[in-house]
């Protein structure tokens, strides 16, 4: 089980933009460089050139601003955007979720939430159970698992989504900033969690805004900027 | 030379077979996703679904009576004729314009998801499916009242099911690729249907045209309609329907995997 990736860029396509004049004057340092091809198609340079090795036991925490290319470098590796550049080798199971709401009805209760997720992943009767019986237990929701997601607040709401995508433990786990969710004592209790599936995935990539949640979590750091990833620390 | 484009096109090949294959292996997702699309429109109503059925019943039970009376039409003959036809009509068309959208609806799941494509495009054929079948608890007791049911009939209708979904299929990756890119096109698409309404025979029958009726053999959904209506009210469609449905199923196919091929690249960042 490894990923390895070589010289990997990423040009994100926006058809033919017009550049304003202020655009222009003030080059910001958010996001990838933009640049203009012969056929006047405008693209985002959002990956620039990167490689890396991530091997059995690697917790691998990513860092940087907004717009760094965080989010498109674990869509890269979730195969949802193909490469423009270099190659990337990927071998194991990684985990389908990258977005915490994705799928969610405001109208189904918890339960049917739940339930609709494991459906989509085609899971068994008896597996569906395992993840009901985890995520009710974990989210500490209670009776509101038979309320709609919309009489949820927003604090209830990451607490269903958090213990939801935290249920399924694959081989290789994508993370997009899972970590800022609940009150204080979820925030806690989160963490641990969190911890535990770093230590029961074989490869762990997580990205996020915040570079100590990373120092404390990860034992392979690395920071990206302008789609350029550089190590630091191993 | 030769060898070279072989491996070309057999490369070309690979990448359409993997994802409409795999696609097709991801059953479970596009049935639950499809029927997750129904439950939504009701969504909070008592009777769910039902409420589809409803609505059909209750504009054929209007329309039937009114439009033959407008056009001088025998009630026994015209009614099963209408009843059938808007049925269909709403089927073809609606699978039209959410081929259009497919996955325009889908952006959610595409860029977050590395699901096949072809996920969204079967999802969108067999909403659908599951929309007509409910429309059948109307359709089939009028069939059955008017005596209109055969073996015959049945097995020649599945048939033209088999062929209508497919050319549904064909149409929904064709429109729903150029829609993700332009999304001028599901509107066009909507304006278009609306005036075929009129243009094909639905509400009126092709014999109310007198001289003119060669006509309509112009007018593909005309095909679709009959491929499929003729079969449930006693008949034997033509052969020349067949073979429009079949030729156009060949070339929207075949126009469908060649964008896709050319788009696969890009469909998950115009999504």
């Amino acid at each position: 089980m490894h990923i390895i990736a070589k010289n990997l860029s990423l040009d994100y396509p926006l058809g033919s933009v017009k550049k304003s004049l202020l655009g222009k004057i003030f080059s910001g340092n958010v996001g990838g460089k933009i640049f203009t091809d012969e056929t006047e198609n405008t693209y985002i340079r959002a990956l620039d050139s990167i490689s890396f090795e991530f091997h059995p036991g690697d917790r691998v925490g990513i860092y940087g601003n907004n717009g760094s290319g965080k989010t498109t470098l674990l869509k890269v590796l979730a195969g949802i955007y193909p490469l423009s550049e270099g190659t990337l080798e990927m071998e194991g199971c990684v985990s389908s979720f990258l977005s915490m709401n994705l799928g969610m009805d405001p109208d189904l209760t918890g339960l049917e939430n739940i339930i609709f997720r494991t459906r989509l992943l085609g899971m068994s009767q008896k597996q569906t159970e395992t993840v009901i019986d985890c995520a009710a237990n974990f989210s500490e929701l209670g009776e509101y698992l038979d309320l709609p997601l919309r009489t949820y607040s927003n604090g209830m709401l990451t607490r269903l989504s958090f213990s939801l995508v935290t249920a399924f433990d694959p081989e290789i786990l994508l993370m997009d900033e899972w970590l800022s969710v609940g009150d204080e004592s979820f925030q806690e209790k989160a963490q641990i969690k969190l911890e535990e599936i770093f230590h029961s995935s074989s490869i762990s990539v997580i990205v996020s805004h915040n570079p100590n949640m990373i120092k404390r979590l990860c034992n392979k750091i690395f920071k990206i900027e302008v789609g350029q990833l550089s190590i630091v620390d191993e | 030379m030769f060898h070279k484009q072989f491996k070309k096109s057999l490369f070309t090949l690979n990448i359409i077979n993997k994802d409409f294959f795999n696609g097709l292996k991801l059953f479970y997702v596009w049935r639950v996703l499809a029927w997750a699309d129904i439950l939504q429109r009701y969504k909070r109503t008592v009777i769910g679904p039902f409420w589809g059925v409803i609505t059909t019943a209750l504009l054929l039970l209007f329309i039937g009576p009114v439009y033959s009376k407008l056009f001088g039409q025998n009630l026994t003959e015209y009614f099963p004729y209408v009843a059938v036809s808007y049925v269909i009509w709403n089927f073809f068309s609606t699978l039209v314009v959410e081929g259009a959208n497919s996955l325009i609806i889908s952006t959610d799941y595409i860029k977050n998801m590395a699901w096949p494509f072809s996920v969204y495009f079967y999802r969108c054929v067999l909403r659908n499916i599951f929309v007509l079948m409910h429309n059948f608890i109307v359709l089939v007791p009028l069939l059955f009242y008017f005596n209109l049911v055969s073996l015959q009939g049945i097995l020649l209708f599945i048939v033209g099911l088999g062929l209508i979904c497919t050319l549904g299929f064909a149409i929904t990756i064709v429109l729903g690729i150029l829609s993700l890119r332009y999304r001028d096109i599901p509107q066009l698409v909507t304006n278009l249907l609306n005036m075929l309404f009129f243009l094909t025979p639905v509400l009126w029958s092709v014999n109310m045209l007198g001289a003119s009726s060669w006509m309509v053999q112009f007018n593909p959904v005309f095909h679709v309609l009959e491929v499929l209506r003729r079969p449930l009210l006693g008949g034997v469609p033509e052969i020349v329907s067949y073979c429009v449905i079949i030729i156009s199923i060949f070339v929207l196919l075949s126009l469908g995997f060649y964008f896709f091929y050319k788009t696969k690249k890009e469909l998950a960042f115009w999504a």
